[in-house]
């Protein structure tokens, strides 16, 4: 009860402050009268006693004050005081309001933005039950592995799943190529998920012989089949061979990628020798028992892949199996987005900053303009400590103004992100704002708003204990430029390195041609698929077809696109590289191709010869190999007859040739555990193809062209499924995507910190100007030249300019490593990316004093000593 | 203005309590009383029993009312409260406390 009291008096006080003070008036006017009433009664003329009482009742206006003091309230009231008064000035002063409010809204909207994705990426549990007992195992990517570990484990249960594979989809008329994942039996259960209709698979689902079931996504479910219940129970038939549909997956499950359809049960056949210890990988993750210290669970993992190492049925190497450990399944699934979302959030705080530094920089221009009121107050009592409260608490008014107006901003920018993010980064679609995201953007707007609001109020205080404000004030002023040009130069020089990077990447010869060329990905049904003579007559038929469309001068086709990320590696022995009998073999690269490949693609030939329509299955066995592998193996050298052959064969095939290399895989090229690439005629490939890349060389506008390739192709194959049709150039930018958003987009936050930068140089430069007007006019008046002053102006500003670039330069040079694994084609200590953010500054810093040189030197010395 | 003889700091709590304690007056009521209870010799000023009562009222050991009396002005009156009567038993023991121990050392002395 008396804490109420106590609360509910407080809040009066300070919600009620007018009808408190009343009160209190009329409390001291009773006692007054009362005071009155009694002297009159002891004898006192009227007048007489209210001038006895008055003087028995003291200054009252004193007492009022002790009063309001006993009310514990001082600081709330002397805040609303603030900002009330502060209220009133921001609506005054409403250039440097809106200039305030626009800056800081623009840098909280983009950092909360930023953040969303950040902690929507990386930071959020998985959503799935119990995410932090979830795991992902590291180098344990064979079914027969995998089976071993689910069913010996006694700490953990193991799942795995295949990625994403695209299979012919039955339509009414022709099949459809679309996306999905083959997963084990207790994919679900083990990641704690179940169907929102429909079943889970059965536990032996993912044996040979059982009745083939899918799980369909919810996004499919909806799109494909309207909605509609009713279609738990039929059929679909994907690669030729049907399969119930038994459930339904809740919205929003969109595990191992958004881009599966639907998940069909893998299968592990211990019998099948070739697909259970090798060929397919799979990825397995384990949730670990409850209580089971990951340790644990480590050490089980690893006993048991050395027992497995036993049990292939051909000898492995000996390292095989050391790096099988386990790992938190978040950090795993977003590690590869973890260095370009880090760095994205750090270039946005670096805007957040500069614009805390530019808000600041206002704020002490607008306080040096109210030095007559500060002085005034000052000269009515006001501590120096009160008027910095005074300055804190506007400070912090326009921080959550701002903080308010960023926050409606970062919706509108989080939906640009999503757009300007490339489309595969995981997770992203599970991006949102929520409560978090806003208490993380107010308290951002809070530490903005103290940033900048107390060096001015640290500055205010001083400058009324020394009217004639002196160096402190150039010192504030040199802090703001020096880590403004700092925090610009870090900036840049990120945005330099990425943009370099991607310009590189764009201008670099890929070794094929990517004008004219056309792409699209055949996938036969599952009899042509089988076989590799069927799969050799289909593509003449298309050859055909496709080749008589007026303009297209070429058709052939290879295994793979050059940038489609798959490739199809062999363990491969060079029959002048014997290695020891326990050392792995090479692992070399191997895309099957027509003859007509090397022409149609614009790919070099620097030795030998290429294919021909001889290389058939029943003559010699022949190959071509890249550049840098013939470099490698054979440097200085012809590798031109030498031989080798796959590991499970024992023919040999002579390389006849060598090819220029390629961009393929990525733009980055193939993994460095890939030793070479080779290419096989497709018809010498020792096993049949599951799809054919058609290429077509196409002379004129190919848009048309590339809208007849489906018809043209169903023409000759009903049950073939045609996809990806894209040019070259599409494919080639697509592949570049990622290193393309990044570096817009910190481009983006590099331009923005840069106007931010000139803008802050302009109002210290142009304050600077105004402060020193006087001193400026002296200067004329004793012969000084205009240009001279002009050059006094921006020397110092200059200067400082010049010290935040060298400031920058280093913390950049620094955090370069950082950098470096994002780049292609440079180093992260590249010359010209460092060169050129202080060239800019200084070409900004100069052309933003521009102005306010032009001022300085038209000071009219007269006016201005007679004003100072 | 008179502050002769100075109250000594904390004792006007006290007095504010133990004036009420009987029954609500007003602050001036209060301010009379102190004088005649001390024999004229205690005159609190007016600069520190407003403010005094102000605290009290919000630490909620003293609740006020305003009361339309037959006079025209309304007034305040003071009356102590549950919480106001337990401060007030322990503000008087730490009072006996206090001065028996400041006699026991005027008288040792």
């Amino acid at each position: 009860m008396r804490w109420m009291q106590e609360l509910l008096l407080k809040i009066r006080a300070v919600l009620f402050r007018s009808r408190v003070e009343r009160e209190m008036e009329a409390e001291f006017a009773a006692h007054l009268d009362a005071e009155t009433r009694d002297l009159i009664a002891r004898g006192l003329g009227p007048s007489d006693a209210r001038r006895r009482a008055a003087a028995t009742m003291g200054r009252i206006e004193l007492i009022k004050d002790d009063c309001r003091d006993s009310r514990g309230t001082a600081f709330w009231e002397h805040f609303r005081q603030d900002a009330l008064f502060g209220l009133r000035l921001l609506f005054k002063n409403r250039t440097f309001t809106a200039m305030a409010l626009t800056t800081m809204a623009l840098a909280i909207g983009s950092t909360t933005a930023v953040f969303s994705v950040v902690d929507g990426v990386l930071l959020r549990p998985l959503p799935f039950r119990a995410p932090e007992r979830l795991y992902f195992a590291t180098f344990l990517n064979l079914r027969g592995h995998f089976d071993v570990m689910r069913s010996q484990s006694k700490l953990a249960d193991y799942a795995s799943y295949m990625g994403v594979q695209t299979f012919n989809l039955r339509g009414r008329d022709w099949p459809e190529r679309i996306s999905g994942s083959q997963v084990s039996a207790n994919f679900f259960r083990v990641l704690g998920m179940a169907p929102q209709f429909g079943h889970d698979f059965a536990p032996d689902a993912d044996r040979r012989g059982v009745t083939h079931t899918a799980i369909l996504s919810h996004a499919f479910w909806r799109e494909r089949y309207g909605g509609r219940r009713d279609v738990l129970g039929t059929q679909m038939v994907l690669n030729d061979v049907p399969y119930e549909i038994v459930g339904v997956m809740p919205d929003g499950f969109r595990f191992p990628s958004p881009e599966a359809a639907f998940w069909v049960p893998m299968t592990l056949d211990p019998r099948a020798i070739g697909d259970y210890w090798g060929i397919s990988v799979c990825w397995t993750f384990a949730r670990l028992h409850d209580g089971v210290p990951p340790q644990a669970a480590r050490s089980e993992l690893r006993a048991w892949t050395t027992r497995v190492h036993g049990m292939f049925p051909w000898r492995m190497p000996d390292s095989w199996g050391a790096d099988t450990t386990l790992q938190p399944l978040r950090d795993e699934l977003v590690a590869g987005v973890r260095d370009r979302s880090l760095l994205l959030l750090g270039a946005v705080v670096l805007v957040l900053l500069i614009a805390t530094v530019n808000v600041a920089n206002l704020m002490i221009g607008q306080t040096a303009a109210r030095r007559a009121e500060f002085a005034l107050r000052v000269s009515l009592g006001a501590t120096p400590g009160r008027l910095a409260r005074q300055l804190l608490t506007e400070s912090f008014m326009l921080a959550i103004a701002g903080g308010v107006l960023g926050i409606s901003l970062a919706f509108g920018f989080l939906a640009l992100l999503k757009q300007l993010l490339p489309a595969d980064t995981p997770r992203l679609a599970e991006v949102f704002i929520d409560r978090g995201i806003v208490l993380f953007a107010v308290a951002v707007s809070l530490a903005s708003g103290l940033l900048f609001g107390t060096l001015p109020a640290w500055r205010a205080r001083s400058q009324n204990l020394r009217p004639r404000l002196s160096r402190m004030g150039t010192r504030t002023d040199a802090v703001l430029v020096i880590s403004e040009a700092a925090f610009a130069t870090v900036l840049l020089v990120g945005a330099g390195l990425l943009l370099r990077s991607f310009w590189t990447m764009m201008h670099i010869d890929p070794g094929y041609r990517v004008q004219s060329v056309v792409t699209a990905q055949l996938s036969p049904d599952r009899t042509t698929a089988a076989s590799l003579d069927k799969t050799l007559a289909l593509f003449d038929a298309v050859r055909g077809k496709l080749g008589s469309y007026p303009g297209v001068t070429n058709v052939a086709a290879m295994t793979q696109l050059p940038l489609s990320v798959e490739l199809i590696a062999n363990s491969c022995a060079i029959e002048d590289h014997p290695r020891p009998p326990a050392a792995p073999q090479f692992v070399l690269w191997t895309t099957g191709v027509t003859p007509q490949l090397l022409e149609t693609l614009g790919m070099r030939l620097l030795q030998g010869r290429g294919f021909t329509a001889a290389d058939s299955k029943d003559t010699g066995l022949v190959v071509l190999v890249s550049r840098s592998m013939a470099e490698k193996f054979w440097p200085g050298r012809s590798p031109v007859g030498r031989r080798l052959r796959m590991v499970w064969q024992q023919d040999w095939r002579t390389i006849v040739g060598v090819v220029d290399d390629v961009k393929a895989y990525t733009l980055k090229g193939p993994p460095d555990w890939v030793d070479g690439q080779i290419y096989l005629p497709l018809t010498q490939v020792s096993a049949p193809p599951q799809g054919l890349a058609l290429v077509a060389l196409v002379g004129n506008d190919p848009s048309a062209f590339e809208q007849s390739i489906p018809r043209l192709t169903r023409e000759v194959c009903s049950t073939c499924a045609v996809s990806k049709v894209a040019r070259m150039a599409t494919v080639v930018s697509a592949a570049a995507a990622a290193p393309r958003s990044l570096a817009w987009l910190v481009g983006g936050f590099a331009f923005i910190a840069l106007t931010l930068a000139a803008a802050g140089i302009y109002g210290v430069v142009s304050h600077g100007v105004s402060r020193r007007t006087r001193e400026l006019g002296v200067r004329l008046a004793l012969g000084a030249s205009p240009g001279k002053v002009a050059w006094l102006v921006v020397r110092s500003s200059l200067k400082q300019v010049m010290g935040g670039a060298a400031v920058g330069l280093a913390a950049a040079w620094a955090m370069a490593h950082w950098i470096a694994s994002l780049l292609y084609g440079i180093g992260g200590h590249d010359a010209f990316s460092f060169l050129t953010p202080p060239i800019a500054l200084v070409g900004v810093g100069l052309l933003a004093s521009l102005l306010p040189m032009i001022r300085a030197a038209r000071i009219d010395p007269a006016r201005s000593l007679r004003e100072g | 203005m008179s502050k002769s003889p100075t109250l000594v700091q904390g004792t006007l709590t006290l007095l504010i309590l133990k004036i009420l304690e009987l029954d609500p007056r007003t602050g001036w009521a209060i301010s009379q009383r102190l004088r005649q209870m001390s024999n004229e010799t205690l005159q609190a000023s007016h600069g520190s029993l407003y403010p005094a009562l102000h605290k009290l009222e919000h630490e909620a050991w003293i609740r006020g009312k305003w009361q339309t009396g037959d006079g025209a002005r309304p007034t305040k009156i003071y009356s102590l409260t549950a919480a106001g009567r337990r401060q007030l038993e322990v503000e008087r023991a730490e009072w006996t406390k206090l001065s028996s121990a400041v006699n026991g050392i005027l008288k040792s002395a």
